[in-house]
């Protein structure tokens, strides 16, 4: 029997001034099914999720709802017809109360006389809560909230309406483990209830195990439906990028050893949600860092960057620091007097950010859109920014240095822009991703603390990625690298720790033997 | 980038045209910026019958830009921080009184600059560090500011028997009829604004700093030092206008440098600018912005418009072009 066809569009197509982000495309999603959508970065995802939940409007063609014409002009005509979205980049606001968050932009739904039932609206959003078992207290701002549990309050707030039509776009990999289960808990619940689901993913692997059919995009253009029976890896992945992938996806050797020379180092470290963490990065090495959400991974990375207060203990690194200008005359002098400088490492202790740049660590933070990036500067300027001691000569920047930079950047990351003045705002999620990864790669940081470094970015990029950290490693850089996705763990780092209530309860050391399943255990 | 293959017959009929309002789209700050001036610069010299370029009235606009065009330069820096600052005024007052005073104690010229020098960077310091120490937005501790320098002055005015004027007009010269030396002076202080805030670690770390502190943090930027570099040029900036200010009347009263504040923002609206800063910031929206203004002062004059309405006229433009920045489509808002 065939599925009933909830929604439909015919020759959907949006254009950003010249910029055709998506081209004619032709899909249907069905009442008890959840449909995958899949496409490299920029290949038009999450432009058509925004045209079908009114974020943006149509350029040309049509969406159909039910084989009813439907135009909505803002995201309350989605709302009425039971669509929501869970948009990729950050949906709630700063400032205000996470119960606002949950109810924004439907404060009316509270009204009694002029006023906003408070009380109600605190109940009301407490039960939304429920259904993503955040237990917080709503009255408070949604900034104590990290990044994870934010999404959770945008899916709550995504559910509260009932969808018939639910639209995740690329939310899985901003969650944790378990919150990923959840979200596919809650997809297959709503499959069950009739409802439809539209999934986006790059995570192959999930969007096969999940999706009851897929949709493959190329450059904004519909290129094929897979329905689940068809299903195949390689098959798939050659339909999105257009052409064979060549090479291992991560490292391919298992071995583990490194020099043994410590860079980077926690002792004894307790800070907001973290017990006495004691951890060595040598030269040379990745080390992943991984666990659920409250294991305190994420706040591990801002302890080691300097960007988090500790109440006990210390980071120390070594001997990288870059000489101040008067040190440098200084140097100079010794250098004509005896013809080297020393070598030595000594142990400088990192109380501040100011103090880790200077010893060049760098840091790709997990919340890219507000700690990383600069939306509203151009892609140059943002690639940029954190290398312009190393763009300088005489204290001038030039354009041909700065341009220099940039390009060899977009090249080697394979960002997606119509020019390297592009606002930031403007890219897609993958490319962002990209921006903020490559803005630490180009200079000369020499440890690198990178916090889900990979998030949202498609899988020949990933692959590229993964060799530049290799590259990198080889090349005596130093990787701290944090992330939700354990595959990613098992296929980069020589060694793993893994944390569980903010302290460090297991590692594991470069092996065929360590697979997804034992890291679980010890997770949880 | 994926190029646009397939434009079909009416699509090419109307490229022309949409092309060319795409690109004033695309560049509407621009657009506001040089249009301001255009529409000034014609509008005057038709209704003076070119009498806006004679020579006489050339000479006149110039030493009337000097003052505004180098704060505004100045300023810039900190106004890009997304800061925005109110005290210029009272600076400038306090500033000329002092070089006034230090001018008639038979200081020469150039101990007399550098003293305005340090004189205004020691009040731009002050209010950074204010508002750093006490955690308020700048604009506030500018308030307070311009109401402790003006204060001082109004107090010293009153105070004293005569007026507080210089003694010996003759020492001031360079900067009130030199003609060339003004010129030079302006050519380089724009020179300098330009190369700091395009070229330099200092401009571009300010745009960052204005548009998103936190992440301009984490990738390596002293927000702090940035914002008191800016400061920093403000008031090197501000102490030189202060020379080219005191040279046009010679004495120092209650009113000196009353308004700047205000003309200093209308010059960057003028200009183009958001006043929330950030990478959208132009250093030419200084430069431009203030010879609009500058020439919108002198014609409206010159035709014969009373002082008192000049300033109703400023405003009315000023909620025009604010109008017209402010006015952002949707789309760019929305998170995706
Ligand atoms: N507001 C905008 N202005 C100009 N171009 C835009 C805008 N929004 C999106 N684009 C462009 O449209 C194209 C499609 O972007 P979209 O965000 O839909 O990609 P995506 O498939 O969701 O990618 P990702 O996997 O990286 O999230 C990109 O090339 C992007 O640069
Ligand atoms: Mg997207």
């Amino acid at each position: 029997m065939d599925k009933e066809v909830f929604l439909e569009t015919v020759n959907l197509t949006k254009k950003f001034d010249e910029v055709l982000a998506v081209d004619k495309v032709n899909m249907q999603v069905k009442l008890g099914e959840i449909k995958g959508l899949i496409g490299e970065n920029g290949s038009g995802k999450s432009t058509i999720s925004a045209m079908i939940s009114g974020l943006h409007r149509i350029t040309s063609g049509d969406i159909y709802i039910n084989k009813k014409k439907y135009t909505p002009k803002n995201p309350l005509d989605a709302r009425e017809k039971k669509i929501s979205m869970i948009v990729q980049e950050t949906g709630t606001i700063n400032n205000l109360s996470i119960a606002e968050n949950v109810f924004l932009g439907d404060e009316v739904r509270f009204k009694k006389n002029t006023f906003v039932n408070r009380k109600k609206m605190m109940v009301e959003a407490k039960k939304a809560l429920e259904a993503v078992e955040l237990d917080v207290d709503v009255t408070k701002s949604i900034n104590t909230l990290n990044f994870e549990q934010r999404k959770l309050v945008e899916i709550a707030r995504a559910l509260y309406y009932n969808p018939t039509l639910f639209i995740v776009d690329e939310t899985t990999t901003a969650l944790s483990h378990e919150g990923r289960v959840l979200i596919h808990r809650i997809m297959r619940r709503l499959k069950s209830e009739n409802k439809a689901v539209l999934f986006i993913s790059h995570d192959l692997s999930e969007l096969m195990e999940i999706c009851d059919s897929l949709t493959v995009l190329r450059d904004g253009n519909f290129i094929r439906d897979f329905e689940k029976e068809q299903f195949d890896e390689n098959e798939i992945k050659q339909e999105m990028v257009g052409r064979e992938l060549e090479g291992d996806f991560y490292r391919s050797d298992y071995d583990g050893t490194s020099t043994g020379q410590v860079v980077f180092q926690a002792k004894n470290v307790s800070a907001q949600g973290l017990k006495n963490i004691n951890l060595e990065l040598h030269k040379g090495e990745i080390l992943g860092i991984g666990g659920l959400s409250g294991s305190g991974m994420h706040e591990l990375g801002k302890v080691m960057y300097g960007n988090i207060r500790l109440s006990a203990g210390e980071v120390l690194v070594y001997g990288h620091e870059t000489p101040s200008f008067f040190q440098k005359l200084w140097k100079q002098k010794d250098k004509q007097n005896t013809g080297n400088m020393s070598p030595e490492a000594k142990p400088i202790r990192l109380t501040n950010i100011k103090t880790a740049i200077a010893n060049k660590v760098g840091y790709v933070s997990k919340d890219r859109d507000q700690e990383t990036l600069i939306l509203e500067a151009s892609v140059k300027d943002n690639l940029t920014l954190s290398a312009l001691d190393k763009l300088d000569s005489y204290g001038l920047i030039t354009q041909k240095a700065e341009k220099r930079f940039a390009q060899e950047q977009i090249d080697s990351l394979l960002i997606k822009c119509s020019s390297m003045n592009q606002t930031v705002r403007e890219l897609s999620g993958g490319n962002k991703q990209k921006i903020s990864f490559g803005k630490w790669i180009g200079n000369d940081s020499k440890i690198l603390i990178l916090d889900s470094p990979t998030r949202g970015v498609d899988v020949g990029v990933k692959t590229k990625m993964y060799q530049l950290l290799y590259d990198l490693k080889q090349q005596g850089y130093s990787i701290l690298l944090i992330s939700e996705e354990l595959q990613e763990l098992i296929g980069m780092s020589d060694r793993i720790l893994l944390m569980k209530d903010g302290a460090i309860t297991k590692e594991f050391h470069r092996s065929e033997k360590v697979d997804e399943k034992t890291l679980i255990q010890y997770m949880i | 980038m994926k190029e646009v293959t397939h434009i079909n017959g009416a699509n090419a009929r109307s490229g022309g045209l949409s092309k060319f309002l795409q690109f004033t789209k695309a560049n509407k700050n621009i657009f506001i910026q040089y249009s301001s001036l255009i529409l000034v610069f014609s509008f005057f010299m038709i209704m003076s019958n070119g009498d806006l370029l004679s020579v006489v009235n050339l000479q006149t606009i110039i030493r009337q830009l000097a003052v505004l065009f180098i704060i505004t330069v100045g300023l810039m820096f900190v106004f890009s921080h997304g800061n925005m600052d109110i005290s210029v005024g009272g600076v400038i007052a306090l500033t000329s009184m002092i070089v006034t005073f230090t001018l008639n104690a038979g200081a020469s010229l150039f101990v007399a600059t550098l003293v305005a020098i340090v004189v205004s960077v020691g009040c731009y310091l002050l209010n950074i560090f204010i508002a750093n120490q006490f955690k308020l937005m700048a604009v506030i501790a500018s308030l307070a500011i311009m109401f402790s320098t003006r204060g001082v002055v109004t107090y010293m005015v009153s105070t004293s028997n005569e007026s507080i004027k210089v003694e010996d007009i003759s020492k001031l010269a360079l900067f009130s009829s030199n003609l060339t030396f003004t010129i030079t002076s302006l050519i380089v202080i724009a020179i300098v604004g330009i190369v700091l805030f395009n070229y330099s670690k200092i401009g571009k770390q300010n745009k960052a700093v204005g548009d998103n502190p936190l992440a301009a943090m984490q990738s390596g930027v002293d927000v702090k030092k940035s914002k008191v570099i800016s400061y920093l040029i403000a008031g090197i900036m501000i102490g030189f206008a202060s020379m080219f200010s005191l040279a046009r009347s010679y004495t120092v009263s209650e009113n000196s440098g009353m308004g700047l504040e205000m003309d200093v923002i209308v010059a960057l609206v003028l200009g183009g600018m958001a006043l929330s800063g950030g990478s959208k910031s132009k250093i030419s929206s200084a430069i431009v912005g203030s010879i609009t203004l500058v020439l919108l002062n002198n014609g409206l004059i010159m035709i014969g418009v009373r002082p008192e309405i000049v300033s109703l006229v400023k405003g009315i433009i000023f909620l025009i072009v604010v109008f017209f920045i402010l006015r952002r489509p949707r789309t760019e808002v929305i998170p995706r």
